[in-house]
């Protein structure tokens, strides 16, 4: 799955220039064998690599309704911000679910996360008098379901 | 048809680098400007790399404007992490 993610990816940024084939074979095996040193007995195989897609999904729409927050709180002459930071538990074990739930929720409208620690997210909220807490350990349970294979179930 | 519909997002695109322009210049401090610069900004991009890619007409760079935005938005967040970190140990050290 990694070497043919990354062949994906050569194909797209050399634009399917065959001309650089004997490049691709290099740059792919290299950037696999770097990958899987890195991500040690984490193999993604194809369903749960269609999960973590459809968590990613989700990505541009956030981005939008995040946008268009930022943009009307922004614009308005009443500057409606209520900045604050919160900590934000999440019940994930894994560090590299943990910082992948991090930018997933900074993608998220009105929080952006400022540090991952153990047992959760230090996040700051432009509204500190929404809750995000439900929203967030969606966020990590739908990640950690997608990468490990479902142990909330 | 297509020229008007790429205007159209490249248009909404510079509107929405300007109102994260605006964030930046009127948000009251660092941690509240890092959601001008990651939210707002990023949908500027975002928009202004689909107005590009409908110009183009093209799927393999479309495909490659969406890699270029996904690299801008793990770029952002990474920085946004490491200066928001850095603000917090200042202030809480």
């Amino acid at each position: 799955m990694r070497v043919l993610g990354f062949a994906c990816l050569w194909i797209v940024l050399t634009e399917g220039d065959v001309s650089s084939a004997f490049l691709a074979v290099g740059a792919v095996a290299s950037a696999a064998a770097a990958d899987a040193l890195l991500n040690r007995g984490r193999g993604v195989g194809p369903l749960s690599a269609l999960r973590v897609i459809r968590v990613l999904g989700r990505v541009p729409l956030d981005s939008v309704k995040a946008g268009i927050d930022v943009a009307i709180r922004a614009l308005r002459p009443s500057l409606p911000i209520r900045p604050g930071l919160v900590r934000v538990p999440i019940d994930v074990a894994d560090p590299a679910v943990r910082v992948a739930t991090a930018y997933l929720t900074t993608v998220l409208p009105g929080t952006v996360c400022v540090a991952v620690e153990p047992g959760g997210l230090r996040l700051h909220l432009i509204d500190r008098r929404r809750d995000v807490g439900a929203q967030v350990a969606q966020v990590a349970q739908d990640l950690e379901r997608a990468l490990r294979g479902g142990r909330h179930g | 048809m297509a020229d008007f519909i790429a205007a159209a997002f490249i248009l909404g695109g510079c509107f929405f680098f300007l109102a994260g322009t605006v964030g930046l210049l009127r948000f009251p401090d660092t941690l509240s400007r890092l959601h001008a610069l990651t939210k707002a900004d990023n949908l500027g991009l975002g928009l202004v790399a689909a107005g590009v890619a409908v110009h183009g007409g093209d799927l393999v760079i479309a495909l490659k404007l969406l890699v270029v935005w996904v690299a801008a938005l793990a770029a952002s967040a990474t920085v946004a992490l490491l200066i928001g970190r850095a603000m917090v140990e200042r202030d809480e050290p």
